[in-house]
Order: structure tokens, then C-alpha cells, then sequence
């Protein structure tokens, strides 16, 4: 077997290694120092990290610890504007369209639509198809060329 | 023929110790788990790993605050986790993602962070070796700098002394890809290591 590479070493010494690599790492006396300087290795590192850490902050001018307040409230200015102005104003082209749109309603329920009976009456559909008025006799492609 | 109906007394007699011994599991596990069984038990641990996790003392000290927050309001809940040492950790290391994960606020605040070297102290190892400031220094910022979940996974694996599949459990994670963590955060951090020496 040849000699164990870091991963194979970093196994052996967490105890997640197979037998044929622990059984190596135990008999190879190459490999044994290579495990030996990891574990050195790795206690230093544990022993550094379990001591814990200190930080500073930095003490930042009043200035510039307030950048992200100010930050916030040109954002929330920024939309408080933009809805302002996303309210839909109509100009006159649309005024005008409306104004015609209400006056032909007007006119069409003025005028009224003749009672369903009448229609039927007139329409030689069986089953009575009032849209069509002209009845059903019509071919089919008489009636979506006329459409 | 009713089986037993003639003689009931011996089944009262087996009921009885079997009511006893569930009392007292019960007691046993209340004693188990009072706040200050657990807070004893289990802060000193809480505390370290927070440490490690956030690489910031001041922040591991809020992070811990929350921890045994959550454990005082859990307690109070109807149903408890079974292994509370294990619920803690997951605690810890919630509370610990949730102040990593505060985005450009974050960037904000580690902008003006650096180590205090005034008051770091000689460490010395179990093999009795001693470790200079600046090989401290070097370490922490190594370790600072590795990703959240190396971090995560060296910390639980080498400071806290979870077994892999613990350490998979906790995280979600799979047993390999704790592995492949594990190497990586362990490469770079013996390669720093190597270059102080």
C-alpha cells in the first residue's frame, strides 16, 4: 500500500479511517511522523481557537456611522416619491375616449335591445339561437363569412 | 373462565413498582432538565463553540444570551427534546448562522474589525508547546476567513468533539461532505500554520 495522502492521514486521526489504513498509518513509519505533525499540528490549532478572540471595531467618525441611516431613509424617501408618482393621471386623449365609450352606452341602453320572444320568433333555429337572428338554415360558411 | 379473576391481588402488585419507576424516571428527568442543571451543564461548552463559530468574543457573548433565552422558553414548553445537549448545540449554532447572516450590515460592521493583539496571551498546547501572538494572529485569520460551513464543521468536529455522523445530523449534511469540509478547513488552516513556522 503506498503512503497515505493528508485526507487519508486527517481520517486516521479522526478516528474515520478503515481498518487498512489505520493498520498502514500504524506500520508505516513515514506515515506515523506525517500523523504525528498533523496531530502536533492540529493541537496547536485547537489550543488557539479554544483560548478565544478579541476584536476591536475600528471607532468610525459620526459621519460615516451614519451612512446606513441615511442610506435608509433617502430609500424609503425614493419610494415614497416613486408611488406618488405612479398614480395614473388620464390626459385628454383619454378623457375623450371615455367620454365617447359612456355617451354610446347611453345611447345603446336608450335605444334598448328587442325582447329575447321577438327574436326567437323570427329565428328558424330549432333550439333557438337568438345571437345568430338569422337562423340556423344558413351553411356554416355562408354564416363565418358573414361574421 | 376469567383468567385472573379469582385472584386479582398479584396484578396489583406488578402495577405498582411499574407506577413508582415511571414517577421516578420522571423526577429524574425534571431534575435533568432545570435551568440551572442545564445552564451549569452545558454553558461553558455553549459558550466556546459560539466563539469559535463567530470568531468575535462580544458577538459569542449575545449569541449565547439567545441560546439560553430559547432554552428558558422551550422548558417552559409542552413538549422537550430529548437530548438537550444536542438540541443546544443546534441552538448555538442557529443563533450563530442567524448573526453571520445579516448581509451587507455584516459587511459593515467586519469592515472595522481586526484582532486584538494586546490581549492575546501565550497559548500553550497539551503537548506543552507554547504558541507566539503571531502565530495566533495568523491562525485566527485564517480561520476567520474560511467559508461559514468549513467553519462550522471544524468547529463542531475538532473544538466541540462531535463524531462525524454528529456532526452530520446537526448540520443536515451528509457524512462525506462533513468529511471534505473537514479536510479543507484543516489543509488551509495547517498550511497557515506551516508558513508562520
Amino acid at each position: 500500500m503506498t503512503c497515505l495522502d493528508e485526507a487519508a492521514l486527517l481520517r486516521v486521526y479522526s478516528g474515520d479511517a478503515g481498518d487498512a489504513e489505520r493498520v498502514h498509518a500504524a506500520g508505516c513509519p513515514s506515515c506515523a511522523q506525517a500523523l504525528a505533525a498533523m496531530a502536533s499540528d492540529l493541537g496547536r490549532i485547537d489550543a488557539v481557537l479554544r483560548e478565544g478572540i478579541a476584536v476591536r471595531r475600528a471607532v468610525r467618525p459620526v459621519g460615516v456611522r451614519l451612512v446606513p441611516i441615511a442610506a435608509a431613509a433617502i430609500l424609503v424617501v425614493a419610494l415614497v416619491l416613486g408611488r406618488q408618482r405612479a398614480t395614473p393621471v388620464a390626459d385628454d386623449d383619454t378623457l375623450v375616449m371615455i367620454d365617447e365609450l359612456t355617451t354610446a352606452v347611453a345611447t345603446y341602453d336608450a335605444v334598448g335591445v328587442e325582447p329575447d320572444d321577438a327574436v326567437a320568433a323570427r329565428s328558424t333555429c330549432t333550439w333557438g339561437e337568438p345571437f345568430l337572428e338569422m337562423g340556423c338554415d344558413e351553411p356554416p360558411v355562408t354564416l363565418i363569412a358573414w361574421r | 373462565m376469567r383468567v385472573g379473576a379469582a385472584n386479582p391481588t398479584p396484578a396489583r402488585s406488578t402495577e405498582r413498582p411499574a407506577r413508582s419507576f415511571v414517577e421516578m424516571v420522571r423526577t429524574v428527568a425534571a431534575e435533568m432538565s432545570s435551568y440551572d442543571t442545564l445552564d451549569r451543564a452545558h454553558r461553558d461548552r455553549v459558550t466556546r463553540l459560539c466563539r469559535v463559530l463567530l470568531a468575535d468574543a462580544d458577538e459569542a457573548a449575545d449569541a449565547v444570551q439567545d441560546v439560553f433565552t430559547k432554552l428558558h422558553q422551550s422548558l417552559a414548553a409542552e413538549t422537550r427534546p430529548m437530548d438537550w445537549a444536542a438540541w443546544l448545540t443546534r441552538v448555538a449554532v442557529n443563533a450563530c448562522r442567524d448573526r453571520r447572516r445579516s448581509g451587507w450590515w455584516r459587511w459593515w460592521r467586519e469592515r472595522g474589525i481586526e484582532i486584538d493583539e494586546s490581549r492575546l496571551r501565550t497559548v500553550r498546547t497539551p503537548e506543552d508547546e507554547l504558541v507566539g501572538r503571531e502565530t495566533q494572529v495568523r491562525i485566527w485569520t485564517a480561520y476567520r476567513r474560511l467559508p461559514a460551513r468549513q467553519r462550522e464543521v471544524f468547529a463542531l468536529r475538532q473544538i466541540d468533539g462531535r463524531s462525524t455522523a454528529e456532526v452530520a445530523a446537526l448540520l443536515g449534511l451528509g457524512e462525506g461532505t462533513v468529511k471534505r469540509h473537514l479536510f479543507r478547513a484543516v489543509h488551509t488552516l495547517r498550511r497557515v500554520l506551516g508558513e508562520a513556522s
